[in-house]
C-alpha cells in the first residue's frame, strides 16, 4: 500500500466535507494509514476466479407497486430547516457557472 | 468547407423522466408545480433511517426502453451511490447504476439524406432525479424545491458515432418518438422530462481525441443543434491556431447562441461511486421481459407503411403522421369513419399547421377528433366552405369551441336565406338582365354571391331554389 500524501488526505476529506487543522492532519494520517493497509490485505488474494460479490443475501429485490401518495409535506419538510422562505429551504447561492 | 477536413464526433446522455405515478424509491406522487416541497417524504429527503423501496412500474418502463432500442438486459443489474455535495440532492448520493447497469448495447437507426446510419447505444441505466434549485439573483441565496428529488429517470448513453448537427437531431427525434410509442416518458422537454447531456470533439485524423467538450443539461433540440454548431466551430477553430483542447464543461448561453466554460473544480468528477447497501441487486425475471416485449407497440417505420396499405394515403404524409404516436392514433380512428385521404390532407396541412403556430400539444386534437370527421364531412358535401372549416377548425383546436355552437351561432345570425337573396339581387342587376335575358347559367353566379354572404353555412341547392323562385316571380 502506497503511502497517502497530506495533499491526497485533504482531497479525500474536502470530498466528505470534512475540515482538519495542522495538528490534527499529523495525528490522522498515520491512523488513516494504518486503516488502509488493514484493508489493503485484502488486496494480496486471488480473487481471479470468482464473481464480484456485491451482496450478502439471495432474496431478490423486492419492487413496490406504482402508487402515489400525496403527502402535502411541504410545511414539515422545512419545519426543521436551518434557514427557510416559505415552502423553500435556503442555502447559500450555488451556481456552476 | 471545414467538415471536409474534420471529423466530428457527437455523443449523448440523454435522461429520460419515466412515465410513473409515484417517485422512484417511495411513494411521493411525481408532479410538476406543486407547491414547493409538498411532494416529499422522509425517503426522498434523506432522512435519516428512511429506505427506498424500488418502484415496480420504473423498473417495466426501463426495460420497455431497452428493447425499443433493440438493446440487452441484464438479469441481474445493480444499484450504486454516485457521492456528492449539492443542495438539490439531499442524501448527500443519487441512487443510481453503475457497473451493471439495467441494459447495455442497443442500435438507434437514424437516417440522414437518406443514408441509414446506427448510432449505438453503450448503455441504459436507472436512476433518481435530484430536486430543482432557483438562484436569487439579488442576494446570497439559492431556493431549493425536492418535489423532482426521487423522480424515476431512465439514462440512456450513447457511443459517440453521431458526426454532424443533422444526425445529432435525427437521433434525438428519432428516441424521442421511440420513447413516445412506447409511452415510457412524455419526453415534454419543456417540463424538463427530455434532458441531454452533449458531449462534442473535433479532430482532424478522424480518430475519437482525447479532448472533449460535454455541454450539460440541454432541454431544446433547438439550442442544442445551436450549442453543436457554436462548440464545433470554436473547436476548429482552436485546433488551427494550434490551441492545445482539452475535457472541458461547458452551459449553453440562450441569450448569446454561446457555450460558456463552467467552473469544474478537480474533485467534482470524484464521485466515489459504491454498491447501494440498502438495494439487493435488481432480478428481472425473463417473464416479465417476454411479456413487455409481447406487448410492444407497432413502431412508427411498420405504422407508415401500413397506413400507406391500409388508407391509400402518400408515403410523404404517412410518415409526418406516424412520426407522432398520438397524431397517429388519431388520424386512425378518423380515417375509419371517412375518408382517410381527406382526413389526411386535413390532419397534414390544418391540424399540423394549427398544433405548430399555436404551440399546441397533439392531445390537443385528440379532444375534438370526432368533431373534426364531422368538420370534413360537412365540407366535403359542401355544407361549408374552406375558408369557414378552416376558420372552425381553428376555433375548435385552439379555442376549446364546440362545432355545435360555431354552426348555431352562423346558423341563427345569418342564416335568412330569403333575406340574402334579395339582397344579391338587389346587389346584382347585370347578372338579373342577364338571366332574364336567357342566360340562364348567371343563376350559379348569384348562387356563389348568396354563398359567399352566408359565410359558407347555406346550402346551395337550397340557395339555388330560392333564387330561382325569386327570379321567376320578378
Amino acid at each position: 500500500m502506497k503511502n497517502l500524501t497530506p495533499d491526497e488526505i485533504h482531497h479525500i476529506a474536502n470530498l466528505a466535507r470534512l475540515r482538519f487543522d495542522q495538528n490534527k492532519l499529523t495525528k490522522f494520517s498515520p491512523e488513516f494509514q494504518k486503516i488502509l493497509n488493514y484493508i489493503a490485505k485484502l488486496q494480496e488474494l486471488n480473487v481471479d476466479k470468482v464473481e464480484p460479490y456485491v451482496w450478502p443475501l439471495e432474496d431478490p429485490l423486492k419492487l413496490r407497486e406504482d402508487v402515489s401518495q400525496k403527502l402535502n409535506y411541504a410545511a414539515d419538510a422545512v419545519k426543521n430547516a436551518p434557514v427557510k422562505e416559505g415552502d423553500y429551504f435556503i442555502v447559500p447561492r450555488v451556481i456552476n457557472e | 468547407m471545414h467538415n471536409t477536413r474534420y471529423t466530428i464526433h457527437i455523443g449523448f446522455e440523454t435522461h429520460l423522466q419515466l412515465k410513473t405515478d409515484s417517485k422512484m424509491f417511495c411513494h411521493c406522487k411525481v408532479t410538476f408545480l406543486e407547491r414547493p416541497n409538498s411532494m416529499t417524504c422522509p425517503v426522498c429527503l434523506g432522512m435519516p433511517g428512511s429506505l427506498p423501496a424500488l418502484n415496480r412500474k420504473a423498473v417495466e418502463l426501463g426495460v420497455k426502453a431497452a428493447l425499443l432500442l433493440g438493446a440487452r438486459i441484464n438479469l441481474r443489474s445493480k444499484f450504486d451511490r454516485k457521492n456528492y455535495f449539492y443542495p438539490d440532492l439531499p442524501k448527500n448520493y443519487q441512487i443510481t447504476q453503475y457497473d451493471i447497469p439495467l441494459a447495455t448495447e442497443g442500435i438507434v437507426e437514424i437516417k440522414t439524406n437518406d443514408v441509414v446510419k446506427k448510432v449505438f447505444i453503450q448503455r441504459i441505466h436507472l436512476e433518481e432525479d435530484a430536486g430543482k434549485l432557483m438562484h436569487s439573483e439579488t442576494q446570497n441565496k439559492s431556493f431549493v424545491d425536492l418535489n423532482r428529488a426521487g423522480v424515476p429517470l431512465a439514462e440512456i448513453v450513447t457511443a459517440p458515432d453521431i458526426s454532424s448537427a443533422d444526425e445529432a437531431m435525427e437521433y434525438l427525434k428519432r428516441l424521442k418518438v421511440l420513447m413516445r410509442y412506447g409511452d415510457v416518458s412524455n419526453c415534454d422537454m419543456e417540463k424538463g422530462e427530455f434532458r441531454c447531456d452533449v458531449n462534442v470533439s473535433v479532430s482532424k485524423d478522424g480518430k475519437l481525441p482525447e479532448h472533449k467538450s460535454e455541454i450539460k443539461n440541454m432541454n431544446s433540440f433547438r439550442f442544442i443543434k445551436q450549442a453543436l454548431a457554436y462548440e464545433i466551430s470554436r473547436q476548429i477553430k482552436a485546433i488551427e491556431s494550434g490551441e492545445v483542447l482539452t475535457k472541458k464543461t461547458f452551459g449553453f448561453d440562450v441569450e448569446k447562441g454561446a457555450t460558456f466554460e463552467m467552473r469544474s473544480k478537480e474533485e467534482a468528477m470524484d464521485y466515489r461511486y459504491f454498491p447501494e447497501p440498502d438495494l439487493s441487486p435488481l432480478i428481472v425475471e425473463t417473464e416479465v421481459i417476454d411479456k413487455i416485449r409481447q406487448n410492444l407497440p407497432e413502431l412508427p417505420d411498420s405504422r407508415a407503411l401500413r397506413f400507406v396499405s391500409e388508407y391509400g394515403i402518400s408515403k410523404y404524409q404517412s410518415e409526418i403522421i406516424a412520426d407522432d404516436v398520438v397524431l397517429s392514433e388519431d388520424f386512425e380512428y378518423c380515417a375509419k369513419r371517412y375518408n382517410p385521404i381527406n382526413i389526411a390532407n386535413w390532419v397534414i396541412n390544418d391540424v399540423l399547421r394549427l398544433l405548430e403556430e399555436f404551440k399546441l400539444d397533439t392531445s390537443s386534437f385528440s379532444k375534438i377528433r370526432d368533431k373534426f370527421v364531422e368538420l370534413v364531412r360537412m365540407f366535403n358535401d359542401k355544407k361549408l366552405t374552406n375558408t369557414v372549416a378552416k376558420e372552425f377548425l381553428q376555433k375548435m383546436l385552439v379555442n376549446g369551441e364546440t362545432l355545435d355552437s360555431l354552426l348555431k351561432s352562423v346558423s341563427s345570425e345569418s342564416i335568412d336565406l330569403d333575406k340574402i337573396a334579395n339582397e344579391v339581387i338587389n346587389e346584382n342587376p347585370k347578372a338579373i338582365a342577364d338571366y332574364k335575358g336567357g342566360k340562364t347559367s348567371s343563376i350559379k353566379f348569384l348562387t356563389g354571391q348568396v354563398m359567399k354572404k352566408a359565410k359558407g353555412m347555406a346550402d346551395p341547392n337550397k340557395a339555388n331554389e330560392i333564387l330561382e323562385k325569386i327570379l321567376k316571380g320578378l
